[in-house]
């Protein structure tokens, strides 16, 4: 059994969290336990974070990926 | 004003850009971790499971970090910034990028931080590309020998020490002996000759920066400057990653095929700063407690120096860092180290300074490996017995002292000496065009200015030969620039002119 804390800007309904219990565990080989945990700075989406990784598909995480692109040619902020 | 439509108009065109080169459904899947203990500016980790060395880790609190060790269980991170916000247990992640820092012409007349952003309260500036601060050093067959001069318009060196473009210069001494104000006129001496300037202070005074920024802007240099700046206040980590970021930016020009010029001052405080990351990371204390690795710490910085051949772009990095030593011990380690490094290094003598031959430069245990290929074959031709004779000077200096009784030839080589000298000395910040060196050499070494000339009068010819000379025979001063060889014609047009200032100058005495 392997545990792991799925994060949600809102509650996740028990079939959501179900879901993603059964695709964890096919991914990972084995049974998935995910302890709900709510963070309203994601603004949208999930992270799930296990089995030493974070997978991350929040619009929080993508907005910071899209600021990164951006700022590759560019500018930099003042300190 | 900038109307709210442009700028949105801008940013469309950019998202679009970055929504072509990325691909945002992607699930981003990090490595992550858990902070076990933080302290010190060194946070140990636990998981973190496929990290790299020297990748940068990402804490929940918007800290980040390099990591430089890597444990059975935990993973040795040295924080960058924010060390409060990384408490225990928190969230560690890792990037999979390595710490970059912004390189580009946008930055020369800037003071920047190690990790590139703007410290001279300027606002943000442009850059043209991300460049890794660690990076291989150029590879055997893209390097060719050092063969052009990077004169620092300073006779003591130009003459004795010829550094070339693409060499590793130390510059070593103890505190207070112009070290730094060496570095300063270099950079100077590079005004209108295309070398890009970058100085990287590190764990100084914040006021000693601010001081030579105010110097280089004053004397112009600051247009093609960049410094990085880290001071004594900083995390030993931004003093630590400070000469490779600097590093980085220049080779970002040299790798352009332009000229740069690099100053690490100092790398006695760099290895300090990394002493204390190494020690807080429970690294094993070697000899003066410094980590086993401090050699490698400045070999694989230097290495980074070089002069690039044609296929290679041409490009240079001249580097010239400063080690500061303590009551002129050159063979404590850092010194020692630094030295069988470099191509060279220019000493500077503490006793020298206190008498006033100022730059101290030590004719004896200054030496230049490669630069002597570089040097202009005019000023080989008038340079090349000054070590010699100047060593022989300071030999019977010593004698002298005792007697006053001499006889005539010892007496003839002290006066020569103490021209020499006398023509040596130089102030700051007051560089001196590579003719002028030579005419002045060529007039000491070829006997047109007699021996027994009183200082004063040597003083004197100093300040106005040049300019006497460039008023005379500007087209044979330009000649000697270009081709770099001393003609019969121009060598007659200087005995006539120093026969003639001679005669002149007494004349108003």
């Amino acid at each position: 059994m392997i545990e792991g804390v799925v994060k949600t800007a809102y509650p996740l309904t028990p079939e959501e969290k179900a879901q993603l219990e059964a695709r964890m565990a096919e991914l990972l080989g084995a049974s998935v336990s995910l302890s709900e945990r709510l963070d309203k700075s994601l603004l949208a989406g999930v992270s799930i974070d296990i089995a030493g990784r974070v997978l991350d598909n929040s619009l929080k995480g993508r907005l910071a990926l899209v600021s990164r692109e951006l700022m590759k040619r560019g500018s930099v902020p003042d300190a | 004003m900038l109307e709210w439509k442009t700028i949105g108009r801008v940013l469309e065109s950019r998202l679009i850009k970055v929504k072509k080169e990325v691909d945002l459904t992607r699930v981003n899947i990090q490595s992550a971790g858990e902070t076990v203990t933080s302290g010190d500016g060194v946070a140990m980790v636990n998981g973190l499971l496929d990290c790299v060395l020297g990748e940068l880790i990402e804490f929940d609190g918007g800290g980040n970090g390099i990591v430089m060790n890597l444990d059975r269980d935990t993973v040795g991170v040295v924080l960058l910034n924010g060390e409060s916000s990384v408490p225990e247990g928190s969230q560690a992640r890792g990037t999979g990028r390595v710490l970059s820092v912004p390189c580009g012409s946008a930055m020369l007349g800037r003071v920047v931080s190690p990790l590139g952003d703007p410290l001279d309260g300027e606002g943000s500036f442009s850059f043209e590309e991300m460049r890794p601060i660690e990076s291989p050093a150029p590879a055997i067959l893209s390097r060719k020998p050092v063969d052009r001069p990077l004169e620092t318009g300073l006779m003591s060196i130009d003459a004795i020490v010829p550094i070339g473009r693409g060499q590793r210069e130390l510059i070593i001494g103890d505190r207070q002996t112009g070290k730094t104000a060496i570095a300063v006129d270099a950079i100077i001496n590079q005004k209108g000759k295309g070398v890009y300037c970058f100085y990287v202070a590190i764990g100084q005074k914040t006021s000693s920066v601010a001081r030579l920024v105010e110097q280089l802007r004053i004397a112009g240099a600051l247009d093609y400057t960049t410094i990085v700046c880290s001071t004594a206040s900083d995390a030993a980590t931004m003093q630590y990653i400070a000469p490779y970021a600097g590093c980085a930016m220049a080779e970002h020009f040299m790798y352009q095929g332009k000229d740069t010029l690099i100053i690490y001052d100092d790398l006695s405080k760099h290895a300090v700063a990394y002493r204390a990351m190494s020690l807080l990371l429970r690294r094993p204390p070697g000899r003066e407690a410094y980590p086993g690795d401090v050699f490698y710490l400045h070999s694989r910085l230097l290495e980074r120096a070089a002069s690039l051949s044609d296929e290679a772009g041409g490009g240079s990095m001249t580097a010239l860092p400063i080690v500061e030593t303590q009551a002129g011990d050159i063979s404590a380690y850092i010194p020692t180290n630094v030295i069988s490094i470099t191509d060279g290094q220019i000493f500077l003598d503490t006793d020298m300074f206190r008498s006033n031959i100022r730059p101290a430069v030590s004719g004896g245990l200054s030496v230049s490996r490669v630069g002597g290929a570089a040097q202009r074959k005019a000023m080989r031709n008038v340079a090349g017995r000054l070590r010699l004779e100047l060593a022989q000077y300071r030999e019977l200096q010593v004698f002298a002292q005792f007697s006053s009784d001499m006889d005539a030839t010892t007496r003839d080589t002290l006066r020569y000496g103490a021209i020499l000298t006398e023509l040596l000395r130089q102030k700051d910040g007051d560089p001196m065009p590579a003719t002028a060196q030579i005419e002045l050499l060529y007039a000491a070494t070829q006997g047109l200015l007699p021996h027994d000339t009183p200082i004063e009068r040597v003083q004197k010819f100093k300040h106005e030969f040049p300019a006497y000379m460039d008023a005379r025979d500007p087209e044979g001063v330009k000649a000697l620039d270009e081709e770099s060889v001393i003609s019969d014609t121009f060598a007659k047009s200087m005995a006539k002119a120093a026969k003639e200032w001679l005669a002149h100058s007494g004349a108003i005495r």
